[in-house]
């Protein structure tokens, strides 16, 4: 027994200081997991302001003006708020695109001019299916949109302009994975939407004169248009929207963005059809502004 | 990426530009969006077959031209062109089958010495009765051009409004003339614009309403306009709804007519096709495509030219 005691005291000496090790061990551990998780959470509820600026190209074709398809190249500008949970993303996202177009004809000696806007507008909201572990993350959702294209036909008379807007929903799939290059942290995205449902307003078979305009009327419900709604997909209405963008992880939060954008629209009404093709590559930043609070939050833990 | 840079594949307008492609295009055109084929009782179906026989691969494009030129003829249609970067086809009849009825250098040396300008209306005291010459509905007229106007002949016997060798421009001119020339908001006329490809699908009529200002100055004593054939297009529809105003009497030539408004659309070689896309009509529902009679038919007479006399003009003077 009395060799047993200080064999004993010290197994237990040894135990306290091993049981108090340990408990520093588990708080120091319990502390890590507990930042890495704010960590987490900081990392997958980013806000960011989104600007992003870039050239774009619009191929067009609109029967009611021109047999002929005109092209060319414009500006285009994004502005808009995205936000990343662990649960998914959302996006509101405003484009403008301005493109000063030529006439696509073979005699040069006929070659006319045309201008064309486009202005979009969207909700997107998406979440994760896949599991965060995944090293691509798949997320699925839908966007609620509008979309406006008004085009002048210079050389055209009365009828210089062709217009529609379009309200809808869309489904939306985006596939998304980090990576490294070199010391620098990327992530790439690919974007995919379809409409499942729209609300088409655009000018009805002849859709050129603004006869009431003109006239002063008082009655002018034989405006020359036509709303309508479609499902997606159809050959009245066939909208989608491909997007490929490569962001790089700067270490205050933001990121550098370059985007690749490709808008297709195919209306038709009787045989008024209004096809346009709109390209688009910009680079722009992403501000993020949750970073001071993630700071605090980590800062009172701490202490 | 899916289906991405497929821009031939998806944006896919008419590819070919062959004499017969082109051909086809203007023909299909008229059929489907020109507003007079029935009004004007045009088998246009005939007509492309006459013409189609003309057309082949072969031909040149001033060949082309010529023949859609000659075919597109057939509508009698001042608002009807096909423009190229060489020539522009037409139809004048409406003006050039009539005795032209005005002579500028006539009105200027006999009656116009010392006329004002204001704007672009020229005008001057005849007779205590005040003349005003408008030369084009594409030159715009002011409401403080009109307010000029109504002032400086407001103790005057009767107002002539002389709108002969106009060939149009803005109808909005002519609602900011025709605004002064009543005190009571007025159905003047409708238009009717084509909604589908039949020869007859027309949309619901659209009336056109004169709405004058309580508190602008107006005329509304005895106001004369005077007219010939070479009154086209917006000048016609000036012409074809003053009618619905009492005090407005017409004092001439018949008008030239182009009652529809001209849209466009350019051909798939680049050529422009300009149609009539709206049928219009008076307020008692009268087609003015082929012009406005004048409720007193007078044409000018050599005798009276060579002495310097605008016979029109004098008809009219002696009305008041």
């Amino acid at each position: 027994m009395s060799l047993q005691k200080p064999f004993s005291l010290a197994r237990v000496n040894f135990s306290i200081a091993d049981f108090l090790k340990t408990q520093m061990k588990n708080k120091q551990k319990i502390l890590n997991i507990h930042l890495l998780s704010l960590a987490v959470t900081a990392q997958s509820n980013q806000k960011w302001f989104r600007k992003e600026l870039g050239v774009a190209q619009s191929s067009v074709y609109d029967n009611g003006h021109s047999l002929a398809r005109y092209k060319g190249t414009g500006l285009q500008l994004q502005l808009g708020f995205d936000r990343e949970t662990s649960k998914g993303f959302r996006q509101f996202d405003n484009t403008l695109v301005w493109t000063p177009l030529k006439a696509q004809v073979s005699d040069n000696k006929n070659v006319t001019s045309a201008t064309q806007g486009n202005y979009k507008m969207s909700y997107k909201y998406l979440r994760n299916v896949t599991p965060s572990q995944n090293k691509i993350k798949v997320s699925v959702g839908a966007s609620l949109f509008a979309d406006a294209n008004v085009r002048i036909y210079n050389s055209l008379v009365n009828n210089i302009f062709g217009w529609d807007v379009n309200l809808g929903l869309n489904v939306v799939g985006q596939a998304t994975r980090d990576f490294k290059l070199g010391k620098h942290s990327l992530s790439a995205s690919y974007q995919l939407g379809v409409p499942l449902v729209v609300y088409n307003h655009s000018p009805n078979y002849l859709g050129t004169v603004p006869v009431g305009k003109a006239f002063e009327q008082k009655n002018d419900t034989n405006w020359s248009s036509l709303g309508r709604l479609v499902t997606g997909l159809s050959n009245k209405y066939f909208y989608l929207h491909q997007q490929f963008s490569v962001e790089k992880h700067l270490s205050s939060g933001d990121r550098l963005r370059l985007t690749y954008s490709w808008d297709y629209s195919n209306n038709g009404y009787a045989s008024h059809r209004y096809q346009n093709l709109i390209t688009g590559v910009s680079i722009g930043m992403l501000t993020s502004f949750s970073k001071k609070r993630t700071a605090n939050k980590t800062s009172q833990t701490t202490r | 990426m899916i289906v991405s840079g497929c821009e031939k594949g998806l944006v896919t307008p008419t590819q070919d530009h062959t004499p017969t492609a082109i051909f086809e295009q203007a023909w299909k055109t008229i059929d489907q969006k020109y507003s007079f084929l029935e009004y004007k009782k045009i088998d246009w179906d005939s007509v492309g077959s006459a013409y189609r026989e003309q057309v082949s691969n072969t031909i040149s494009d001033d060949s082309l031209f010529n023949v859609l030129g000659k075919m597109l003829f057939h509508l009698k249609d001042g608002h009807v062109n096909l423009r190229s970067n060489f020539n522009v086809s037409r139809n004048w009849e409406w003006f050039l089958g009539f005795p032209q009825n005005f002579d500028l250098g006539l009105l200027e040396r006999s009656y116009l010495t010392d006329f004002r300008k204001t704007g672009n209306l020229m005008h001057k005291r005849i007779r205590n009765v005040g003349y005003v010459y408008y030369k084009s509905f594409a030159e715009s007229v002011s409401e403080n051009d009109m307010d000029y106007i109504l002032e400086t002949y407001k103790d005057t016997e009767g107002l002539i409004i002389d709108l002969r060798n106009n060939g149009g421009g803005d109808p909005n001119n002519a609602v900011t003339i025709l605004n002064r020339l009543t005190d009571k908001p007025t159905l003047v006329g409708m238009s009717y614009e084509k909604t589908g490809q039949n020869h007859n699908a027309f949309g619901l009529s659209s009336e056109i309403w004169i709405n004058p200002k309580a508190d602008s100055k107006k005329y509304l004593g005895r106001v004369i306009l005077l007219t010939n054939r070479s009154c086209y297009s917006a000048t016609s529809h000036f012409v074809a709804w003053a009618r619905a105003l009492p005090n407005v009497t017409v004092v001439g030539d018949r008008t030239g007519g182009g009652g529809g408004l001209p849209a466009s659309i350019q051909l798939s070689n680049g050529w422009i096709l300009r149609y009539s896309a709206t049928i219009g009509v008076d307020a008692h529902d009268f087609n003015f495509e082929n012009g406005t009679p004048p409720d007193i038919k007078i044409d000018m007479n050599k005798i009276d030219f060579d002495n310097g006399v605008d016979s029109i003009l004098e008809r009219a003077l002696i009305l008041f």
